[in-house]
């Protein structure tokens, strides 16, 4: 952007929100260029933090008549390079606004803004509601309770709740061209408690990484916090074995979380690793399995432990499984949001997808081989949600930002990983751009063309994080 | 321009989760530069991306706003408390790696110049005249350790040296050692600074020079132990010493330590009721960097009377106090914002006081005080202490 205009636009954004909320310091800037991942950075031409509401309408309408693209921010930790601003412009860092605007103990939910993080939300029911709970994710207490339900993000209680979008119960919009909107039964209702039943506009903003509006409240859902845990983590052998019992006991629905890894994690991440670069000595594939039970009584936790053990019997052979002695499991799984990132290099990246477990074994061997190519540690989440009528498949690498050899190869793994996983009828979620270019590339037809037109009618300008679903980067 | 070892080896490290942000399991902020201006450069994870952007060539150190950012981290370890990723002390280490750096190319703070034109004029950071060193000490009839021997040496240090208003934690010090039947002694006017702040703000020649000055000193007295009321003197002198090529032939203890073994060896007595609830604030460099928290609790709670209540973020958990490595100078407001944060928690607990065991806390708090309005008294553990017996 030439400075003239730049000076021009940096005064206009000043008296929307005051002076000491806009940068265009060059240390600033630069961080908002990058995230963790691996996609090449790009810089914003100015940071912006709104306070309000109005500010935030403020600063759209402004972008709108000078056609500059506004990036929504809230943590950046999306794992997809989603806030990376790919045609500069303003990144509107929402932190400000981290108000709780409702909390309904009786009908369970809080209304939040979108720089209300998940720190803040345990900090608030362990103080105030300890009885209730939300389905945390395994994430840093910084990140955001509302771009995590937006980008379709999930916790801890995924095989029985679902994934966090689906336990939200309404939305705030400023629209790119700055109306704000209520969307779920709040726009009817005083209350929000549901988005049904009414015609739900929420599919207009979920999964759209910013590009139709800039979300400042939302209603989630709360859950009873159970006073009975039961974690049992296993180590098994074998692919077919492991995910047929992912999937029995996630069918069952008796565990609140069942979610599995390959071995190979657990034994390097106990020191802090300097290269993410892996050769994988020969040996059977293996896994470890975290089963977490929450219960209400005795009875109850018994009973649910029960059927777990008779399940992990019959699904095992003689010496194919081996329960972790608790004080030797190395991650505190009741303590969430968790502290830093699974890797410890700088350089996290994923090809985090939804689909059928009835493929997780078929994709694990095809994911397997992929690692192993590219010399990188085997991490894969897997994790069955609503009673595992679909589930999480992520091929997750860790690796040092600084060692160029090693980013190359990571990129070449991404781009096969995400041609196995489409050609497995896997799809990804928190898909950075070059992703959701070829899912246009590969999708319906007419679901491109309807993507387009959403686009275009939410945001005539195409002010709203360009280069993503809907307007491609290269359009 | 040279990069130094550790901003190439962990600038690249740092994944940006933001952890560092806030303290875990409180989920409270604290990080004061980061919570105070919000941009992303100015919290850790923005100062270690300022490494990588050097390296890169993407930033350059003549940039005011990449000095500005470097320079508000008073270093008081918070993030490395919090961060899951790193090893433990490598955020802090890399910020002192690129205030060496910044140093070594020339661009410099202005009140950090004064800073080190100061030391070298006059042995002390505050622009004051070297002969007035020792005017604290007047009328206690203590020990000249430049003439005479003494099992124990003082340091006051430059701040509690030069500053009339907080003399009492000094003072107050003394009584108590004296009470205790402690043979000490003081350099007064020949006592030389620290050096530590000249090493936060990146200039090592400077602090080299000081601490082998004062190990030769110090070693040369013959003195058993060296004692501080500093925590941020006391901190330099046990982690940053053994950074220089030269022996320490003498224990270094914080008032808090000796004083709380005086207590329970029963040299010390409380007798006297003090009727008052105080809060404590753990100093950055006493607690953080050097694991020192017990001591200064089991001394208030050996005072009758006494009533302490903690604050929420107490301990490793400790919010800053602001004025630390070189931004109380700099940055004066941003130090007084930090500290009046501090005082307001501290008047949340309920207490009427605030309790400290560092001078540089001591003053940017009173400071704060003034230029807040908060109604809150501010103490040295040895004032409180002294009030006992």
């Amino acid at each position: 952007m030439e400075l003239k205009v730049k000076e021009k636009v940096s005064a206009k954004l000043e008296k929307i929100v005051g002076a000491e909320h806009v940068s265009t310091a060059l240390p600033d800037l630069y961080g908002y260029s990058q995230d963790m991942t691996e996609n090449e950075p790009h810089w914003p031409d100015f940071v912006v933090m709104p306070g309000s509401v109005e500010e935030v309408q403020g600063i759209l309408r402004l972008a709108n008549r000078e056609k500059i693209p506004v990036v929504p921010f809230t943590a950046g930790a999306n794992i997809g390079g989603l806030t990376i601003p790919l045609k500069g412009g303003i990144v509107l860092d929402l932190r400000r606004m981290n108000r709780v605007i409702e909390f309904n103990e009786e009908d369970r939910y809080i209304v939040v803004e979108p720089g209300f993080t998940f720190g803040d939300l345990r900090r608030y029911l362990d103080k105030n509601y300890p009885h209730l709970w939300y389905s945390f994710p395994a994430a840093p207490p910084s990140t955001s309770v509302m771009s995590n339900a937006l980008l379709m993000g999930c916790g801890y209680l995924m095989n029985v709740q679902g994934g966090n979008w689906d336990n939200t119960n309404g939305l705030e919009v400023v629209l790119p061209t700055g109306e704000v909107v209520k969307i779920g039964s709040c726009s009817v209702s005083p209350y929000w408690f549901s988005r049904a039943p009414l015609p739900d506009l929420a599919g207009l903003f979920f999964g759209w990484q910013g590009g139709t509006g800039v979300v400042t409240k939302i209603a989630v859902q709360l859950w009873p916090r159970h006073e009975l845990q039961e974690r049992k983590t296993l180590i098994t052998s074998g692919i077919g074995p492991t995910m047929n019992f992912m999937r029995r006991i996630g069918k069952m629905r008796i565990l609140d979380l069942v979610a599995a890894f390959p071995f190979e994690p657990s034994l390097v991440m106990a020191e802090p690793r300097t290269a993410g670069t892996f050769d994988r000595p020969p040996g059977e594939d293996m896994f470890t399995v975290t089963t977490l039970i929450m219960a209400d009584t005795e009875d109850e936790l018994k009973a649910k432990a029960a059927v777990r053990d008779v399940v992990i019997k019959e699904e095992f052979e003689e010496g194919k499984v081996t329960v972790v002695p608790p004080e030797m499991v190395p991650v505190e799984m009741g303590e969430i949001p968790i502290r830093g990132t699974i890797e410890r290099l700088g350089g996290v990246t994923w090809m985090g997808t939804f689909g059928p477990t009835s493929k997780w074994a078929e994709a694990t061997e095809k994911a397997f081989q992929l690692f192993d190519k590219y010399r990188l540690l085997r991490i894969i989440a897997y994790t069955p949600l609503r009673g595992v009528h679909f589930g999480m498949f992520r091929p997750i690498v860790g690796f040092n930002k600084g060692d160029a050899d090693e980013v190359e190869r990571v990129k070449k793994f991404m781009q096969e990983a995400l041609v196995m996983t489409l050609d497995m009828g896997f799809v990804p979620y928190k898909a950075p751009y070059w992703v959701v270019e070829e899912m246009m590339r590969r999708g319906d037809p007419n679901w491109v063309e309807l993507l387009r037109r959403v686009k275009k009618m939410l945001d005539p300008n195409n002010i709203m994080n360009p280069g993503r679903y809907g307007a491609l980067r290269s359009e | 321009m040279e990069v130094l070892d550790e901003v190439k080896n962990w600038g690249v490290r740092c994944a940006q989760c933001g952890v560092c942000n806030a303290f875990y399991t409180l989920y409270l902020p604290s990080c004061p530069p980061g919570q105070k201006f919000q941009f992303e450069g100015y919290f850790a994870s923005g100062k270690m991306l300022i490494g990588r952007g050097l390296q890169e060539g993407a930033l350059s150190l003549e940039d005011e706003d990449v000095l500005e950012r470097i320079y508000t981290c008073t270093a008081c370890r918070a993030c490395d408390e919090n961060c899951g990723g790193l090893p433990k002390e490598h955020i802090v280490e890399v910020i002192e790696a690129l205030r060496q750096m910044a140093v070594s190319e020339g661009c410099l703070i202005p009140a950090h110049t004064l800073m080190i034109d100061s030391l070298r004029k006059n042995d002390n950071v505050l622009d004051k005249p070297k002969a007035e060193r020792g005017a604290w000490a007047e009328g206690l009839g203590l020990k000249d350790i430049t003439t005479e021997k003494a099992d124990v040496i003082y340091h006051a240090g430059c701040m509690l040296s030069f500053d009339p208003e907080i003399w009492g934690a000094a003072r107050d010090a003394i009584a108590l050692l004296q009470q205790a039947g402690v043979d000490v002694g003081i350099a007064g006017n020949e006592e030389a600074c620290c050096g530590g702040r000249a090493y936060e703000i990146g200039n090592l020649g400077e602090f080299t020079k000081y601490a082998e000055h004062n190990l030769e000193t110090y070693n040369g007295s013959g003195a058993s132990k060296v004692i501080v009321s500093c925590s941020d003197g006391y901190s330099h002198f046990k982690l940053l010493y053994p950074k220089v090529n030269a022996k320490m032939n003498f224990e270094v203890l914080h008032i808090v330590e000796y004083l709380d073994q005086l207590i329970k060896e029963g040299r010390i007595k409380f007798t006297k009721k003090v009727p008052m609830k105080v809060t404590y604030h753990d100093p950055c460099h006493l607690g953080r960097y050097n694991g020192i928290y017990d001591p200064p609790r089991d001394i208030l709670h050996s005072i009758p009377g006494l009533e302490l209540v903690e604050m929420e973020r107490s301990r490793e958990y400790s919010w800053c106090c602001g004025a630390g490595a070189g931004v109380k100078e700099a940055y004066p407001d941003f130090a007084l914002w930090t500290a009046n944060e501090r005082i307001k928690e501290a008047k949340a607990t309920g207490a009427t006081a605030l309790v400290t065991s560092c001078p540089w806390c001591e003053r940017n708090f009173t400071d704060a005080i003034k230029e807040y309005g908060e109604k809150i008294e501010v103490y040295d553990i040895a004032e409180i202490a002294r009030k006992a017996i």
